[in-house]
């Protein structure tokens, strides 16, 4: 498999201004150095608590806001997306498209579901306008709608066909890439399950890559490949998804996997629960040393002090902890 | 047998619409007994939280509950009061909401009043149940907190897990974070020890590791007080963990229940058996594609004929498009009574029992 999306140190500090003057009196860390690669057709997931950064990272990818700092690499040219002017960064547009959490505020209500599916194809003229119809129509089958939903409104659809028509916008150009933020966590569970299948089974059919971006370990389990765990704008701990959940190798992943409750009632009493106390530390004030170690039960003196690099520990898996080669930490089986 | 706290039987709570009669609740029939805590799980727009707020009168207009009792086995009283028929304006049920009965939404920054500090929110609490002499609350002009309830507010802070709780408790709830607006939440429905608190989807908005800690401050608390929870919630996950007793509900009627160990381990009915099988676990039973529930919950006003769920059934059979069948069968045949507990309303299960008994 060959690197589609190399992600280098991609960091973006938003300003805190205060006083008349609008003063820059401090930085909010949304995104304080990240790395990554995603293989072509494999699935990354980005799991992490709300405010651990993971949207902003993914909308400094599709360049929605200008990262402050870092790089990445996209397709076979190696081209650094970070660097390009919005003008340069057109023809890749097309190659990086998005799939929103919300699909009642993401598809515009005065526009019927043909229109909103044939936008990408008109704006980019990327077929004759005698073709548009057919290829709406081979879009919204493709993400199982018919064809005679193309002449509806948004309104007239559930949730989860909703997404669907958010799925079918982004697939209309042919992208390498799909960065999908949060796209089923707001869907009813029995819905959900049909969504990540046509995502699952679109990737097959297209070769897509995704990143995939949720805060429900569960979800995130069962469509990704490998797995990057996020908090406070880091990357804590990143490796395939199987060995992630089975032997974390962060305490902060353990302890993420030991608050899920699991559905099956015997094994949740059997459980050991890890609670951790507190909140996220606010990103503009973050902790010195490893920023994880107010709240871990495994912290000494060296994470008070030394903020630790994400090195690689096994093949395939990298953590950002200390003591990660001394700990022995419970996953789920 | 022990007495329940709570019965609901043949609740039905309907909102006239201009398109027709929603039956959000429909022939719902549960009990809740002192310290335990029920579950009660379903999509959304099954009518859970209808439920929830039926059995406080808070049904928004121009909901009414139409039939079924509400019987509530109050402390201090010989005969069960029946909350069906209890105006929602009257005293009375003043008197129960909060202090007897009290509930926690989902969203705390849409429950808790912006404007003012939450230790005043949670001495309001305190002092429109337990002050005796009314006099002090003025309506209008300015209202000041008394010293006792301020003290008491600052205890139920220390309860409830906030640090530093003498500051936080002149504080805005805008300053606080979600988890901590949830524990306000929480000890503004606990401040006068009620026997019941409902829980609507209670840790939804909240991260993982706080919903962990909410879900442990409810249960300690639950232990402590000996209150009943009823745990409205659509995820499973915190169904395993917390409840006693599951409710599944599906387009306003209850399909099964029973104890948490028979939903998860022998679902009867279909759509539980269905919404089980569709979450993915975080366990190793890797499967490469989910198996889901075809197609969408009905629309609340064009509900299918006979049981709710057979379009999307996958064992489907020619009798579950028989409305009149249903009907009749609805609660005293239909319903297999397993254990004292387990009791479902499927076809399915009515031939089972029905070969097992001949």
């Amino acid at each position: 498999m060959s690197k589609l999306l190399e992600v280098k140190d991609l960091r973006k500090y938003f300003p805190i201004r205060k006083g008349i003057l609008r003063r820059t009196v401090g930085h909010v860390k949304a995104v304080d150095g990240i790395s990554f690669d995603v293989e072509r057709g494999e699935t990354l997931g980005l799991v992490g608590e709300s405010g651990c950064g993971k949207t902003t990272a993914s909308r400094c990818l599709l360049r929605l806001i200008s990262p402050t700092g870092g790089s990445f690499t996209f397709g076979e040219d190696q081209v650094d997306l970070a660097k390009l002017t919005s003008q340069q960064m057109l023809p890749f547009r097309r190659r990086i498209q998005m799939v929103f959490q919300d699909p009642q505020s993401s598809l515009n209500p005065r526009k019927t579901v043909g229109d909103i599916v044939g936008e990408p194809l008109r704006v980019n003229r990327a077929v004759k306008r005698s073709e548009l119809q057919a290829r709406i129509v081979e879009l919204l089958e493709s993400v199982g709608l018919k064809s005679q939903d193309m002449r509806r409104y948004p309104h007239a659809f559930s949730g989860g066909q909703r997404q669907r028509i958010g799925i079918a916008r982004a697939l209309a150009l042919n992208p390498e890439l799909i960065v999908a933020d949060e796209p089923v966590s707001a869907l009813d569970v029995s819905v959900q399950a049909q969504i990540l299948n046509l995502l699952a089974e679109l990737r097959e059919k297209f070769q897509l890559s995704y990143i995939f971006i949720a805060h429900d370990l569960s979800v995130v389990k069962h469509i990704s490949d490998r797995v990057a765990v996020m908090y406070l704008g880091k990357i804590v701990e990143i490796s395939d998804a199987k060995t992630l959940y089975q032997s974390p190798k962060h305490p902060y992943t353990e302890a993420l996997i030991s608050a899920v409750p699991l559905p099956d009632p015997k094994a949740q009493r059997k459980r050991e629960l890890i609670r951790l106390e507190g909140d996220v530390p606010d990103p503009s004030q973050p902790p010195t040393g490893c920023y994880f170690h107010p709240r871990c039960r495994y912290a000494t003196d060296i994470c008070k002090q030394e903020t630790p690099e994400l090195r690689e520990i096994t093949q395939s898996v990298k953590v950002a902890c200390h003591l990660s080669e001394t700990l022995e930490l419970q996953g789920v089986s | 047998m022990i007495q329940p706290l709570l019965e609901v039987s043949n609740l039905k709570t309907v909102f006239p619409t201009d398109g027709g009669v929603v039956n959000a609740v429909n022939d719902v029939s549960f009990s809740i007994e002192r310290g335990k805590t029920v579950g009660i799980v379903g999509e959304s727009g099954c009518g859970k939280s209808i439920t929830g707020l039926s059995l406080l009168q808070l049904v928004p207009n121009p909901g009414k509950i139409e039939a079924g009792e509400i019987l509530f086995y109050r402390d201090d009283a010989d005969e069960p009061l029946d909350i069906a028929q209890v105006s929602p304006r009257s005293e009375l049920m003043r008197q129960i909401r909060g202090n007897e009965i009290a509930i926690i939404f989902q969203e705390p920054m849409t429950s808790l009043n912006p404007v003012y500090t939450v230790g005043d929110q949670i001495a309001e609490a305190i002092v429109l149940h337990q002050e005796s002499d009314r006099s002090t609350l003025t309506r209008f002009g300015l209202q000041t907190t008394p010293k006792w309830a301020r003290e008491r507010a600052i205890e139920m802070l220390v309860r409830v897990g906030i640090p530093a709780p003498e500051q936080r408790i002149d504080e805005y709830p805008h300053q606080l974070s979600g988890g901590m607006r949830q524990r306000v939440m929480i000890a503004i429905a606990l401040c006068c020890a009620p026997a019941l608190l409902i829980a609507d989807e209670p840790t939804t908005a909240l991260d993982v590791t706080i919903q962990a800690q909410v879900l442990t401050l409810m249960q300690e608390l639950q232990a402590e007080i000996g209150m009943a929870i009823m745990l409205i919630t659509h995820d499973l996950g915190v169904i395993a963990d917390m409840a006693d007793e599951v409710v599944v509900m599906y387009a306003g009627r209850v399909v099964e229940k029973g104890s948490v160990d028979d939903i998860f381990y022998n679902p009867l009915h279909p759509y539980t058996q269905g919404l089980l099988n569709s979450i993915p676990t975080l366990g190793s039973s890797q499967q490469k594609t989910l198996p889901s529930i075809p197609g969408t919950v009905p629309h609340p006003l064009a509900l299918p004929i006979g049981c709710s769920f057979q379009p999307r059934c996958a064992e489907r059979m020619s009798i579950c498009e028989q409305m009149p069948e249903f009907s009749t069968i609805d609660t005293s045949k239909n319903i297999t009574d397993r254990n004292g507990k387990h009791v479902v309303r499927c076809w399915l299960c009515e031939e089972k029992t029905d070969v097992k008994t001949a």
